[in-house]
């Protein structure tokens, strides 16, 4: 049986006992009040009943006295008023006595009959008296009012009255002796049934008392200790038992909760092996994914060291380990700027705050090095190209990853490619300074005079010569630049004197066209930190560029001026300008316009490379505006604070 | 007024060239093939002026440079150092060995070549 049910039974049971009892006692306490309902008014009535009778005779003797003494004042006084008095009460006596007849007993009767015939022959002679008095006869009606037949049934009337009288004291008296005998019945029956009552109430408070400690234990039972299992075993459970199985066998909620339970245990059991099975199939993948990315890292060329955020070592691949031949276990938890020493450009130590692991973990950018050594085990430096890329994981760095190689053989390589191109240069600048100097001779005249005709061959190939030479200079100049090997050295320079200077070499070509050639500088400009041959470079590139494209007669200006925080070069022409759809090409390697072209001007396509190349890398930038036909304008920009300085093994050439 | 050059340059082409144009400026020339002899040549003669190619087989420009300026005599003959390799440094190198000119032969002209050289030959002649 379930609890519920069990819980509504109890109640139920309860319940009826506790209405049952409620009726009982009703029914006990009205036995109370049927004695007191139907015994006291008995007694009462009695008691009136006597009491009233009674009362009749006194009324009577009043109503008597009244009339006597009204007939007797009318007799006197001859008074109308005693005679209505008279006459007003003569007949509530003869009511209350006609009455007092018909309700007595028959003693009663006999008696009253008496008074009544005494009466009657009173109210005659009173009558008789008073009509006396009408005719004016006063001495007749007293006389008969004191005659002794008037007194005679004065008496008889008075006997009968008081013997009635005597009698009702006799039946008051049993009637009062009557009540509380049975008074005294009633009080013994009612203190008789409350003793019941006490008795029966106290049997009952035992009654209910063990009925609770009864229910207590049932309770107990039900309740108190499945609960108890139920607790035990959840315990188990959360601590991993999953096999703990509750049998409480009572078919109510609680062994319904057990069975619930043993349920949920179950499922536990069951999901918790799911869940251990796809750990553990997770845990292959993991490892495959992490033999793969091992493998992958072992193998690769490039050494890999990755580091925690406070730069400690915790991965390194063969090839790493190979090319500083430090053992991986060696290098496991340590410092990475405590263990492998790293080298500048001018062998020396890169101290701790200044190595490239700690700047990227702090700057939290991936960077790129390729001017370090790492020295190694055996004390060989190695020039390295690094990338080191911070690993950040929701905002917060975890650590980097350092990726190197080897590049000595890169270095060689380079080597061995600016080694093939100077000396290319110089094998080739050797026959051309040759050429040079001979033709330079033949036209000084220092053989003798040439004939015009020959002179002007003799021109030709002096040009040519320089051209060659000009192209040179440039190829050099680009490889250097391709090769990011050329220096920018800023020096505090006036730019005024090297402006001129620039301005009178260009002079003569300009003169030779006829073009009018302004340049407006502040002569008073003060000290910049530039690199005079970069900057007599860009100058006379576009210098160069705007007289040989500005047809004769044409205007070709220089400006500088100071635009904070800025130098603003400005080379404009009114030349043929650059057609709109090659625009974006002109800063190309070896590109020519198609207008410059056609117009058989001479020039290498490599100017004005040259000239970005070197703007941007000493920190400015290069820009125009051209129209064809109208003219170029050409601007560069240097930050007033200077070029930035940039450490290289080769100077650019000069251009003329 | 006794002007004299020395030539110190292996190149055939180019000694000829600087020889005959100097010779036709006025100038005394020797000429010397090897860097080895170029210095030999120097003490020897004593010239007003030095000029002097870098590379050079057995003995370079800076080499030749280094020894003459041991000599006493040739502490303070201007040299002018031609060369058409130049490479960083060696500007710096020349300068701080004590050369007066640092010059691409290519770049530049015979007729500059001799107004540089007059300019320090009178120098060095009223210093004497």
């Amino acid at each position: 049986m379930k609890i519920s049910s069990r819980i509504v039974s109890v109640l139920v049971f309860v319940g009826i006992i506790f209405i049952g009892l409620n009726c009982f006692y009703y029914l006990r306490v009205s036995k109370i009040r049927n004695l007191i309902n139907s015994q006291i008014p008995t007694i009462i009535s009695s008691i009136e009943n006597s009491s009233k009778l009674d009362s009749r005779a006194q009324l009577i003797r009043y109503y008597d006295e009244v009339l006597t003494q009204s007939a007797r004042n009318y007799a006197f006084t001859a008074d109308n008023d005693w005679k209505v008095r008279y006459e007003e009460t003569a007949p509530l006596l003869d009511g209350t006595i006609a009455q007092a007849i018909t309700e007595g007993d028959d003693e009663d009767k006999e008696l009253f009959s008496k008074v009544d015939h005494a009466n009657k022959i009173l109210v005659d002679l009173e009558q008789k008296a008073i009509a006396d008095v009408e005719i004016g006869r006063k001495e007749q009606a007293v006389e008969i009012l004191n005659s002794s037949e008037y007194w005679q049934y004065k008496i008889e009337y008075s006997a009968a009255l008081a013997q009635y009288s005597q009698k009702r004291g006799i039946n008051f008296g049993d009637a009062i002796a009557t009540s509380t005998e049975s008074i005294s019945k009633i009080t013994l029956d009612i203190n008789y049934i409350i003793t019941n009552i006490f008795y029966e109430v106290v049997s009952l408070v035992v009654v209910f008392t063990i009925l609770i400690v009864v229910l207590y234990f049932r309770a107990r039972k039900m309740l108190l200790f499945p609960l108890g299992i139920l607790k035990d075993n959840a315990i188990a459970v959360s601590k991993g038992d999953y096999s703990r199985r509750i049998n409480l066998k009572s078919k109510d909620e609680m062994d319904e909760l057990g069975q619930t339970f043993n349920k949920m245990a179950e499922e536990i059991k069951i999901s918790r092996a799911n869940v251990e099975q796809k750990v553990v199939e997770r845990t292959k993948e993991l490892d495959r994914e992490k033999e793969k990315t091992s493998a992958m890292l072992q193998s690769i060329g490039e050494g890999v060291i990755g580091v925690d955020e406070n730069a400690s070592i915790i991965l390194v691949n063969k090839a790493a380990s190979d090319m500083i031949g430090y053992e991986k276990k060696s290098l496991l938890g340590k410092k990475l700027s405590q263990t492998i020493k790293m080298l500048d450009t001018d062998e020396k130590n890169v101290i701790d705050q200044n190595r490239p692991i700690n700047r990227v973990l702090k700057s939290l950018k991936q960077e790129t090095y390729t001017n370090y050594f790492y020295k190694t085990k055996s004390g060989q430096n190695i020039p390295i190209t690094l990338t080191i890329a911070p690993i950040i994981q929701h905002d917060n760095i975890i650590g980097a990853i350092n990726i190197f190689r080897d590049t000595s053989r890169e270095k060689q390589i380079d080597k061995a490619k600016t080694e093939f191109v100077s000396l290319a240069s110089h094998q080739l600048r050797t026959p051309l300074s040759a050429i040079n100097w001979y033709t330079e001779m033949l036209l000084a005249g220092d053989t003798g005079k040439i004939p015009s005709e020959q002179k002007k061959y003799l021109e030709e190939i002096y040009k040519g010569n320089q051209r060659m030479i000009s192209l040179i200079n440039a190829l050099l100049n680009v490889s250097r630049i391709d090769l990011g090997t050329f220096a920018v050295k800023p020096q505090l320079i006036k730019i005024t004197h090297l402006t001129e200077e620039i301005i009178n070499e260009v002079r003569h070509e300009a003169n030779k066209k006829q073009l009018k050639l302004t340049a407006d500088y502040d002569h008073n400009m003060s000290m910049i930190k530039i690199d005079p041959k970069l900057f007599q470079i860009i100058i006379q590139n576009l210098l160069s560029n705007a007289i040989k494209y500005t047809d004769s007669k044409g205007r070709v200006s220089l400006k500088i001026e100071k635009k904070t925080p800025n130098l603003l070069i400005t080379v404009a022409d009114n030349g043929c300008g650059i057609p709109k759809n090659q625009q974006d090409q002109i800063f190309t390697k070896l590109f020519r316009a198609d207008n410059v072209r056609a117009k058989n001007t001479e020039g290498t396509g490599l100017g004005l490379y040259i000239v970005k190349s070197i703007v941007e890398y000493s920190g400015g930038r290069v820009w125009f505006e051209s129209e064809t036909n109208k003219g170029t304008k050409f601007f560069v920009e240097l930050p007033l604070s200077g070029m930035t300085k940039k450490e290289g093994t080769k100077t650019l050439e000069d251009i003329k | 007024m006794d002007k004299s050059v020395l030539i110190i340059e292996d190149d055939l082409s180019l000694r000829k060239a600087l020889v005959l144009k100097l010779t036709k400026s006025g100038f005394t020339v020797y000429e010397a093939k090897t860097g080895r002899e170029g210095v030999d040549m120097a003490r020897k003669n004593n010239p007003n002026c030095l000029l002097l190619d870098i590379m050079m087989p057995e003995m370079n420009g800076l080499d030749v440079l280094k020894e003459i300026r041991d000599y006493p005599a040739l502490i303070s003959t201007p040299v002018i150092v031609l060369t058409n390799m130049p490479e960083e440094g060696t500007a710096e190198k020349v300068i701080e060995l004590g050369g007066n000119e640092y010059l691409v032969k290519s770049n530049t002209s015979l007729e500059k070549i001799v107004t540089i050289i007059k300019g320090y030959v009178t120098k060095n002649i009223k210093n004497k």
